[in-house]
């Protein structure tokens, strides 16, 4: 698809460069809606009609949907390129996890709030699961609408996805919490049921195929009813998971993209739940959970549905999708400069680090955590961790110097001693000539940091 | 006024005795009904005909009816690229002068996703070994893997047999000057111990000291006459035209490697082009950042390359190498940590994560050491190769 022009969009604004929107041309503006820094309903001078060309003309090619309302909502898709270099991949996939009808009540209940009180902190953000999954394994109306009442009242924040393909079983889901959840899934066999209902109840649905092309009639059926879709191609099990699952996400979003097959302009949906039944035990499944749902982040998939709560197991899934989703348009890096970490002195050590906000993060909440009192020099690398930056020549000696210099850190301290990372050892002398400091090599981590000063006195430096 | 039933029983009236089988219209000629207003709800009347009268009658414009929602035609978005990437054989087996029993060939991609064209060869799992346990290497490996780390000749053997890879590195690290500074006839020694203990092709490794790593390399091309090593790595910090040269004159391939920039690393292909090796005998490593640790640059980098590759920029047509043991350098795959779970399980993953995302971008040779890690990805890269199949579970046989 041709990328749109900033040109095309300024043409339907008004051109009055009032700055009401906070740019101060109609240019920039266009500019900025191009990039999806801005919506059309930031300009006020709009009226419905040019709003509407302009929304029509700016919407993705992919279609930007909600799940759930109000604390519950989570959004998918939105997104308009193959690959994130060539803008941004927006709307990281919301991960919803399972709950299933058979389970006792106090395990659904259980179950849930560990999905509800799931966190981890990576790179100063909190990592959450987004959404709880109620399967129904029975059949049984009664049984699922109490697993999703129990779901309801365990949770605050999560979206809710109802999960049968029976359509009785699905309105006694409905029955009890009908505020937006995901129904899915639609087969080819309950497709008109299923579709007239999430018309009725104005609730997104997810349709299920064994393979791409399968897709394309169950769409077709749907959108007489309801244009909100999600798309399942099948997700694969066993051991060509990875490579099979990707390949059909891939090929959906390029017809989607790039040959503009309108059918296949929807989020799609991944699920790796089935492997708690399909692998003989809980860490093999959690496993083969984990790597396929790592890949698909990779490779489009606009939401995931597993079975696992297993930390370790999640954690790659959850950094994969910080990672992918980062935007490649805003560099990773904190100023470089001089960082006051505890309360140092003149007599507190010295240590180097680089602008890459992951390393910044790190060092700094490993000595904060340890109440270490320091200075941290943080120098420009460009946004490069720090055996990067070794290796590519922006970690040198030169580089150090000038951030001494800038910061005027002499003033602060009276020693002369640098602590460098231990993956900069190679760049001792280089720092050591250039700055006429002595330097000391610190460690490989800086987990390790507070521990290494502290056993090699440097805690407090008197010269 | 004629009702419902009335009507119901004109048509049926009409349609048994008038109408032979074979005919699908009827026109009624010179036929009176003597109604004063004809009011005829079609659907109504058709819900209470006997099925296979209703059949007959309504038939033609049911179908019509149906064929509204017209289902479009899908072909796959498989794309025609005009490049393609080279085929770089490492190892050679006696008919080609060497020693190997088998041979690794890298790289001969013609398209970017395997539903546009699965690869001519997956990508392969090299299993690196280190010339001395004393660079670090994580916990959990050293729990996986038990003494053998403590002789390298022993580490290869197991790995080749334990594990069945295809290929193996040997990293020559005790020759920097910063760890053992060992001799590099003592690196020699050990290299020529594993071209004897294993048949499958090796890639050289050197310490990362651009001074030394240089006379390793080129002595390596001596010693490894006829055996198609391949050099890993170059870069522009080292004197690499001597290690080209070497490469050139004993048959080897050479590995360039540049800081995740694809500029540079273009730059640096075509200097090696320009020495006299060909797309043939380079293979590329544009860095490879861990899973959380940068691999978001690597992704957007590797790609780039491929896609250029495919677009027809010659400089980057060569296969892709990726350090995915890197993995191990962010402290989520080694660090004990309570609320990041069991690390006996959260290393591995790691490992096999970063190794499938850069595979899936389009890395042809995988560096790695977690024997899980090694053995789900070998397993998983088969597909590239094999293309898309299908299975037979679904989600739907596991829910109600």
């Amino acid at each position: 698809m041709a990328q749109l022009s900033a040109m095309d969009v300024y043409n339907l604004l008004p051109k009055a460069n009032c700055g009401a929107c906070g740019c101060k041309t109609c240019m920039e503006f266009a500019t900025k809606l191009v990039n999806r820094e801005a919506k059309p309903e930031d300009c006020p001078k709009l009226d419905d009609e040019s709003l509407e060309k302009l929304q029509e003309l700016l919407a993705p090619p992919i279609k930007e949907l909600t799940i759930g309302e109000g604390d519950r909502e989570v959004i998918v898709g939105g997104d308009e390129v193959m690959f994130r270099h060539e803008l941004s991949f927006f709307n990281p996939p919301p991960v919803f996890v399972t709950v299933y009808d058979d389970m006792k009540e106090d395990e659904i209940a259980g179950k849930t709030e560990e999905i509800q009180e799931f966190q981890v902190e990576r790179v100063g953000e909190v990592l959450k699961l987004d959404g709880v999954a109620v399967v129904s394994r029975t059949g049984n109306p009664e049984k699922f609408a109490r697993a999703v009442e129990i779901a309801v009242e365990r949770s605050e924040d999560l979206a809710v996805a109802l999960i049968t393909t029976d359509p009785k079983v699905m309105e006694a889901g409905l029955d009890v919490f009908d505020e937006r959840p995901l129904l899915y899934p639609a087969t080819e066999d309950n497709i008109e049921d299923l579709a007239k209902l999430a018309a009725d109840v104005d609730c997104p649905l997810g349709l299920h195929a064994r393979d791409v092309e399968d897709l394309v009639p169950l769409v077709v059926e749907a959108q007489q009813y309801t244009d909100d879709l999600l798309l399942d191609p099948g997700t694969e099990f066993g051991s060509h998971d990875v490579v099979s699952t990707t390949d059909k996400l891939a090929e959906i979003r390029k017809a989607a993209i790039e040959e503009e097959f309108e059918s296949f302009g929807y989020p799609t949906l991944v699920t790796t739940f089935p492997y708690a039944f399909l692998e003989d035990n809980h860490v093999k499944a959690a496993r083969r959970e984990s790597y396929l749902a790592s890949a698909c982040v990779l490779r489009y998939a606009d939401l995931l549905i597993m079975d696992t709560v297993e930390p370790w197991a999640l954690l790659p899934v959850l950094t994969q999708r910080q990672c992918v989703y980062t935007d490649p348009r805003e560099p990773q890096e904190v100023e470089p400069g001089l960082y006051r970490i505890g309360d140092p002195d003149e007599n507190s050590p010295v240590l180097v680090t680089t602008n890459f906000t992951l390393t910044y993060h790190c060092v700094a909440g490993d000595l904060e955590s340890a109440d270490v009192d320091c200075w941290l020099l943080v120098i420009d690398t460009g946004g490069l961790a720090v055996d990067v930056s070794v290796a590519g020549g922006q970690f040198t000696g030169e580089a150090v110097k000038e951030v001494i210099e800038e910061t005027g850190i002499k003033d602060n301290v009276e020693h002369r001693v640098l602590v460098i990372p231990g993956k900069a050892a190679a760049v001792k002398g280089d720092v050591e000539d250039a700055t006429g400091w002595d330097v000391v090599i610190g460690t490989q981590d800086s987990s390790e940091l507070p521990e290494f000063l502290e056993k090699e006195g440097l805690l407090r430096i008197d010269e | 006024m004629a009702d419902d039933k009335d009507v119901k029983n004109l048509l049926e009236h009409l349609v048994k005795n008038l109408l032979p089988e074979d005919v699908e219209e009827i026109e009624l000629r010179n036929v009176t009904i003597g109604l004063d207003e004809l009011e005829l709800d079609l659907k109504t009347v058709a819900q209470t005909l006997p099925v296979e009268i209703w059949k007959r009658v309504f038939k033609p414009k049911v179908e019509e009816e149906e064929r509204e929602v017209e289902v479009p035609e899908y072909e796959p978005p498989v794309e025609e690229y005009e490049g393609c990437v080279a085929e770089v054989q490492i190892g050679a087996t006696r008919s080609d002068g060497g020693s190997r029993d088998r041979v690794v060939v890298l790289g001969g991609e013609r398209a970017y996703f395997p539903f546009e064209e699965s690869r001519p060869n997956p990508p392969v799992v090299t299993f690196d070994v280190f010339d001395t346990p004393d660079v670090g290497i994580p916990g959990p490996i050293r729990e996986e893997l038990g003494d053998v780390i403590e002789d390298p000749v022993d580490w290869a053997r197991t790995v080749v047999k334990r594990y069945g890879v295809d290929i193996v590195t040997v990293h020559l690290v005790s020759t920097s000057p910063k760890l053992h500074d060992a001799p590099v006839e003592e690196a020699m020694k050990t290299l020529e111990d594993i071209l004897d203990a294993v048949k499958v092709p090796i890639i050289v490794g050197g310490s990362g000291d651009p001074e030394k790593d240089v006379e390793v390399f080129v002595r390596a091309a001596e010693v490894c006459e006829g055996e198609r090593v391949m050099m890993s790595s170059i870069n522009e910090d080292m004197n690499f035209e001597r290690v080209v040269e070497a490469a050139k004159k004993h048959g080897h391939v050479v590995l360039t490697f540049a800081p995740v920039d694809v500029n540079l690393m273009k730059s640096l292909n075509k200097k090696v082009l320009n020495r006299g090796l060909s797309k043939e005998d380079i293979v590329m490593d544009p860095t490879t950042c861990a899973l959380g640790y940068g691999i978001e640059y690597t992704i957007d980098v590797m790609t780039r390359i491929r896609l250029a590759a495919l677009k027809g920029d010659e400089h980057l047509q060569m296969p892709i190498s990726s350090g995915s043991t890197n993995a191990w350098a962010a402290r989520e795959a080694w660090m004990k940590d309570e609320s990041w779970g069991s690390r006996e399980y959260r290393g591995p993953l790691w490992e096999a994560v970063t190794a499938t995302t850069v595979a899936l971008c389009g890395a042809d040779l995988l560096m790695m050491f977690h024997p899980w890690a090694v053995q789900v990805v070998m397993e998983a890269m088969e597909y590239m190769a094999e293309g898309r199949v299908t299975g037979d579970a679904y989600v739907t046989d596991v829910i109600a």
